[in-house]
């Protein structure tokens, strides 16, 4: 017991991390490298999503819609689908149904989903600063995600990293 | 001791310096699970309480457009030290590269024809199940054609980090694979295209084969077929025989069909599903069920099933509802199963989802099954959840306790989005006094940057648990579990 508790204890001394880099295939077709999109020089919101994720939706919506506002958030959103093969088809529908603008990435196996949540719960996001540091992530739903998120930009523009 | 600090140094050796950036271009990440156990049978009032300790990492590089990583685990058996254990097991390693529009992987990939009727290599931690392709697998995309080939043996795991792993589907035998895949992007959002899958399985030690599958399909699909409907179909089939020395008996011809029609005009969905699976006896795929996750999901091997799912948004609100109907080829009994569910907020900024449904088998299991989730937010980012779950089985209108009813009641209390406490509690009317009907337990998870703990101490009764899908019995539960999830 001593020996779990001595490695729980030294597993919480956090570092600062780098982002899984990954390729996957584009809903629609073509191909999407996050590597790449740290070129334009912004923050990059990865959301995982699925489309029987009900709370997922709902962000996946207020994030569209504070896009639409004349406000619009100065940081990236990548989207990545999780559906497996029983309920795949629905994330064009859905998709379509809800409007959304942003590239979604398939990940039906959730090899991306694993390298970066292995408990693989939704909905769940990762903040990445232009530089592809991890900078915060979102477990289940919350109200204030994207207030959350933009201080965090701030913050971490305000730090002048 | 010296296996603890071998474990010590496997477990977190890697971790220190690991989170480096070479240049600009190359980057090393890693990732641990550690699983800590200690349990028995509570029907078994003589056992003695066992622990394992299991864990497994993750390390990876990535470098430009080449991408590498390993996963190794290993098994504990902390209350009998002279029990089988795995120091060191190397599960998967996996070398990706990406130039131009060809990406090859050498070593593990998961990888699955259509949608999983041919062939489904998939993980799911639940049930410690992570089959993958061990050799090769290359794949060119261009706007027009995506092609794939692959060849190699299956991986399953040999240490899972699970309460209640899956046995090794590939124990004492070697299963090869040889596939490949085409689609053609034919413009107009259609994509159309064949795919064939070998399969041999050789016991292990021998040179011969005991059973081989040949497996011929093609997939349809269109976008926007006429005004927001998309089109999926697929269909499948498979010759297979089977091997004693000497001798190969061909078996039935199998074939395997699913076909999807969705209609999306807000707030409306609408999906008419439909799948026919008719002697299709192949282990290693995932096919689609149209089933909900509830226990006694009918057979994929020889059922015809449609289902129709309706569902409307009224403002924050929405309804769901669906209706399947099938033929059950093994029980030799129809299937009709109709769900009716809704999401709706309340007074006091109550957020609840309810879904309840009956599903019939005639001369079989009928189930009658409810739902409810109530979510009410109390101070600031805290709010407390409450869920229950019941399902009740009936035969010939009788409603007295039976086989497969279960009540399930969760109280979760959410202190912050890094802290939840929860309470469970399990009545399951049917069982026997020696392994008791009424279950209690209490979880609780934690999670500060990069670490993830959740904790369970208590009893849960087993039975039939599904997971993405998939279901298995899994033994009761008493004592203690304690789980983390770290990424370096």
């Amino acid at each position: 017991m001593r020996i779990i508790f001595a490695l729980l204890l030294i597993s919480t001394v956090a570092v600062a991390g780098k982002a899984p880099l990954f390729n996957g295939d584009l809903l629609g077709g073509g191909r999407l490298s996050l590597k790449k999109t740290f070129e334009k020089q912004k923050g990059v919101l990865v959301c995982f999503w699925a489309s029987w994720c009900t709370p997922c939706l709902e962000e996946l919506k207020n994030l569209t819609d504070a896009f639409k506002s004349s406000q619009k958030p100065d940081f990236d959103v990548i989207t990545v689908n999780v559906d497996t093969p029983d309920t795949s088809s629905d994330v064009n529908p859905t998709v379509r149904f809800y409007g959304f603008s942003f590239p979604v990435v398939l990940d039906p196996k959730q090899d991306i989903f694993a390298k970066y949540h292995q408990e693989r719960t939704l909905p769940f996001s990762v903040l990445l600063s232009q530089t592809g540091d991890i900078l915060q992530t979102f477990t289940g739903h919350q109200d204030d995600f994207i207030s959350q998120i933009q201080n965090a930009l701030s913050a971490l523009n305000g730090s002048g990293l | 001791m010296i296996r603890y600090v071998f474990l010590f140094l496997i477990l977190y050796g890697p971790a220190w310096g690991t989170e480096t950036e070479m240049g600009n271009f190359a980057q090393v990440t890693a990732s641990n699970h550690l699983l800590f156990s200690n349990s028995k049978d509570p029907s078994d009032k003589e056992a003695q309480p066992s622990g394992h300790l299991m864990h497994e990492a993750t390390v990876g590089a990535h470098y430009g457009t080449l991408h590498t990583d390993i996963q190794f685990a290993n098994r504990f058996f902390v209350s009998n030290p002279e029990g089988p254990d795995n120091p060191f097991v190397l599960e998967k390693k996996r070398l990706e590269l990406e130039w131009k529009n060809w990406e090859l992987k050498l070593g593990d990939s998961h990888e699955q024809l259509g949608k999983g009727i041919a062939l489904s290599l998939y993980r799911d931690p639940a049930f410690g199940i992570d089959n993958t392709l061990e050799g090769a697998s290359i794949k060119f995309q261009s706007s027009g054609l995506r092609t794939k080939f692959f060849l190699g043996r299956i991986n399953a795991l040999h240490a899972p980090v699970a309460i209640n792993p899956q046995s090794n589907p590939v124990e004492g035998r070697n299963v090869w694979l040889a596939g490949a895949s085409a689609h053609v992007n034919a413009g107009a959002q259609i994509e159309a295209g064949p795919h064939y899958l070998a399969a041999l399985s050789q016991p292990s030690g021998t040179t011969r084969y005991d059973k081989s599958w040949h497996t011929v399909g093609a997939t349809f699909s269109k976008s926007e077929l006429w005004q927001n409907f998309d089109l999926y179909l697929e269909s499948n089939v498979l010759f297979w025989q089977h091997s004693t020395i000497g001798v190969a008996e061909m078996q039935p011809v199998g074939t395997g069909s699913y076909g999807s029609l969705s209609w999306v005009s807000a707030p409306w969905k609408v999906k008419l599903e439909s799948k026919n699976y008719r002697q299709y006896t192949f282990e290693f795929q995932k096919p689609p069920t149209l089933e909900e996750e509830i226990v006694l999901s009918s057979n994929t091997i020889d059922v015809f099933a449609s289902r129709l799912s309706i569902e409307r948004t009224l403002g924050r609100a929405s309804v769901q509802a669906s209706y399947l109907q099938g033929y059950d080829r093994f029980l030799d009994t129809s299937i009709h199963h109709g769900v009716l569910g809704s999401k709706f907020a309340g007074p006091l900024g109550l957020q609840n989802e309810v879904r309840g449904g009956y599903r019939t088998l005639p001369g079989h299991n009928n189930l009658i099954h409810a739902a409810l989730k109530t979510k009410l937010k109390t101070f600031k980012a805290q709010s407390i959840e409450f869920g229950v779950r019941s399902q009740h089985q009936v035969e010939n209108l009788d409603l007295s306790p039976a086989t497969e009813d279960r009540h399930r009641l969760e109280l979760t209390y959410v202190f912050s989005k890094s802290l939840n406490l929860q309470l469970g509690y399990e009545y399951i009317p049917t069982n026997g006094e020696a392994a008791g009907r009424h279950f209690a337990n209490l979880g609780g998870s934690y999670q500060i940057a990069k670490l993830s703990t959740r904790a369970f101490v208590g009893q849960t009764g087993g039975g039939t648990e599904c997971s993405a899908g998939v279901c298995r019995r899994v033994q009761p539960y008493s004592g203690f579990m304690l789980e983390t999830y770290y990424t370096f």
